[in-house]
């Protein structure tokens, strides 16, 4: 900004007084060099790393104040969160829509995000190129690879709440490709990476068992075995995640279906762990209870401001997750009925966002330190000829302005990329009740969840979030 | 000055990238157009046209005729989706009933979702006090279909790098209704190549 002063005869202070500096040097050469600085600036910079109005959103979300939150997005002009962050809207778009129970808008708002994930697979290289000149936020946000995952997850089940099983099955073979090209980008055993979902494999497998068709529950069988060699594999590795009883007790079925070679290796594997046949399943009403657990935890900035070449100062700032607490809660889920018979199940914990998200940051580390301290190099490096140049041309004075603007460049412009899908569950617990067909009342501990109607071979889901 | 020149151009340059403007072109319905590589109007309607060509060039018309004396009555029953895209299953119905009424050689009945709302009509006209008595449809009066034609649509996809093959497979099947005899088999394939650049401008 420039700035002007009227100063008197008396006050004239030497050449090397600031304001009279200011006022000399406001010619046109120099006029246009700052235009052009803002003007790239600008360009480069598209928005703020974490829009304003995720963060309102989200302190809605945390508050469990979801019709809110959905106000404030119906208020939201599409495009809210800027160019740059189209995924990021369509996806808290989806999962507030989805914890808020408005499924139909929620499935529209995650096929929007499907596409433009799908859009993002081509990136700009002039946007890359900002980005060096910039930070992160010049990017697109790409999304992560389980959250690519997990608009599968949603969406299923955004479709089995409106009982549409055939469309929640589309979701179900969805994921079996998104999870393919995942994997295809690891070597085989590789350890520490997100290769495969084994709570999203355990959903498709419960979600193809739906149909009750031949070909559908081999493919639940299929689903099934990944799910468990996934809980068993990576996610007790590197998440601490164990199977739950739900996945075990549903294998087994499968597998005494399929014939008895199938049951002996896994009752074998499971140590004789009991099991309802599938035939006894379909004769009764199972509701799946899903049960989402506070907010997945946010990104902050960590900086280290250092001297860099010729005196400029330079700042490295990279994402890293904050502590944070998931406090150990049993979830105890009754269904009462209205003769007051009671079945209780203890909910167990299939899914950890926080776990997963924080590994995958951890993946990446060394290619995100590497940028940042890349790119305030380059800047460096740009900045100093800027100022070398600037000072052959204007002298010493328009030297030492450039200096300092150079520097504020250099720390304004180093910011870490915050982005994230924020609205996620911290964690996903899941338990499943077989009920005898009739009317139920659904309570997680005290408070009343659903109240559900059912009738013999019905498949329901119960989804329902709590602060934790 | 050429410096400042070039700056302003490059800045110009990515204004006009990140201008959007709307373009709107009228095309011809029957033009095929591909944008994203998934299932669209085009390869509804194509697949549509050759399961029906087939179907009513195949003998069971002609053995109907003959026993019968008479066009066969068929309905369009269920068609499951079962690729990992959401296809819109009712324009691809439609595009059948279409072919099947167009091809003059069938007689087409009314579906089980379209009938309640018919019988209801039924139902309304013959309430006594609302309707002119000659203009009344008798309840009754259905046509009963002779053949159902049920389906799916089938995908397998191969994927790698931003490139991928995708198979769609049409399984169509012709079933009388009075002895769950299947008549007539069809099958139509569809396949894509589709590649996703990794980098524009």
């Amino acid at each position: 900004m420039i700035q002007t002063a009227r100063i008197s005869a008396e006050d004239k202070a030497p050449v090397e007084h600031g304001l009279f500096l200011i006022m000399s040097m406001i010619s046109w050469r120099f006029f246009r060099t700052i235009v052009i600085c803002i003007f790239l600036c600008a360009v480069c910079s598209s928005c703020a790393s974490v829009p304003a109005v995720q963060r309102r959103l989200r302190r809605l979300a945390a508050a469990g104040d979801f019709d809110r939150a959905v106000e404030v997005l119906a208020r939201l002009p599409e495009g809210s969160y800027g160019k740059n962050n189209q995924l990021l809207e369509a996806l808290d778009r989806g999962m507030i829509l989805h914890y808020a129970g408005w499924y139909r808008e929620s499935i529209a708002a995650f096929e929007t995000a499907k596409r433009v994930y799908d859009e993002l697979y081509t990136r700009s290289l002039s946007k890359i190129a900002a980005s060096w000149l910039w930070n992160d936020a010049a990017l697109p946000y790409p999304g992560e690879d389980f959250e690519r995952a997990m608009i599968n997850a949603f969406q299923a089940l955004n479709f089995a709440a409106i009982q549409d099983y055939n469309e929640a099955l589309v979701e179900a073979r969805n994921v079996q490709s998104v999870l393919q090209r995942i994997n295809d980008r690891y070597q085989a055993g590789q350890k520490n990476v997100y290769q495969d979902d084994a709570f999203v494999r355990m959903l498709t497998g419960i979600l193809y068992e739906s149909t009750g068709q031949r070909l559908d529950l081999n493919d639940a069988f299929v689903s099934y075995k990944k799910a468990v060699a996934g809980y068993e594999g990576h996610f007790q590795d590197d998440y601490s995640l164990n199977a739950p009883d739900v996945l075990l007790e549903n294998c087994l079925s499968l597998a005494g279906w399929m014939g008895r070679r199938d049951l002996d290796f896994y009752q074998r594997q499971f140590l004789d762990k009991t099991y309802v046949s599938l035939a006894e399943r379909a004769s009764r009403a199972e509701i799946y209870i899903i049960y989402y657990h506070g907010q997945i935890v946010n990104k902050v900035q960590g900086t280290i401001v250092l001297p860099g070449m010729d005196g400029l100062l330079t700042r490295i700032s990279f994402p890293k997750y904050r502590k944070a607490f998931q406090p150990e809660r049993e979830i105890h889920v009754r269904a009462v009925s209205p003769e007051g018979q009671e079945k209780e199940i203890i909910l167990q914990k299939a899914q950890d966002l926080d776990a997963i998200a924080r590994q995958n940051l951890e993946n990446r580390r060394l290619r995100i330190l590497a940028k940042a301290v890349a790119r305030p190099l380059t800047k460096q490096i740009l900045a100093g000829a800027a100022e070398d140049v600037v000072r052959d041309k204007k002298g010493q004075t328009v030297g030492d302005l450039t200096y300092y603007a150079a520097n504020v460049y250099l720390l304004y412009s180093e910011e870490a990329d915050l982005r994230a899908w924020e609205t996620l569950p911290s964690v996903i617990s899941i338990g499943r009740l077989i009920l005898e067909p009739g009317a139920y009342d659904f309570f997680a501990g005290k408070e009343k969840i659903a109240s559900l109607a059912v009738s013999e071979g019905d498949k329901k889901f119960i989804m329902h979030w709590a602060a934790y | 000055m050429k410096n400042f020149m070039v700056v302003c151009f490059i800045g110009v340059c990515v204004f006009a990238v990140g201008c959007a403007s709307t373009k709107v072109e009228r095309i011809d319905v029957d033009k095929t157009v591909d944008y994203s590589g998934r299932w669209n109007d085009s390869d509804s309607r194509m697949t549509a046209k050759d399961v029906i060509t087939d179907c009513v060039g195949r003998f069971w018309i002609k053995n109907f005729r003959e026993q019968e004396g008479r066009k066969p009555v068929v309905i369009v029953g269920d068609f499951k989706n079962r690729t990992e895209e959401h296809l819109n299953m009712d324009v691809f119905l439609k595009d059948l009933e279409r072919a099947l009424i167009n091809s003059g050689e069938v007689k087409f009945v009314a579906s089980a979702d379209e009938r309640g709302g018919l019988r209801q009509e039924r139902v309304d006209q013959n309430t006594e006090g609302y309707t002119a008595p000659e203009t009344v449809k008798a309840i009754g009066q259905e046509i009963g279909a002779d053949f159902m034609l049920i389906g799916s649509v089938n995908s397998i996809k191969d994927e790698a790098s931003g490139r991928y093959v995708i198979l769609y497979q049409v399984n169509t099947e012709l079933i009388d209704l009075r002895t769950n005899e299947k008549v007539w088999f069809g099958q139509n394939h569809l396949k894509k190549v589709v590649t996703k650049t990794k980098y524009s401008l």
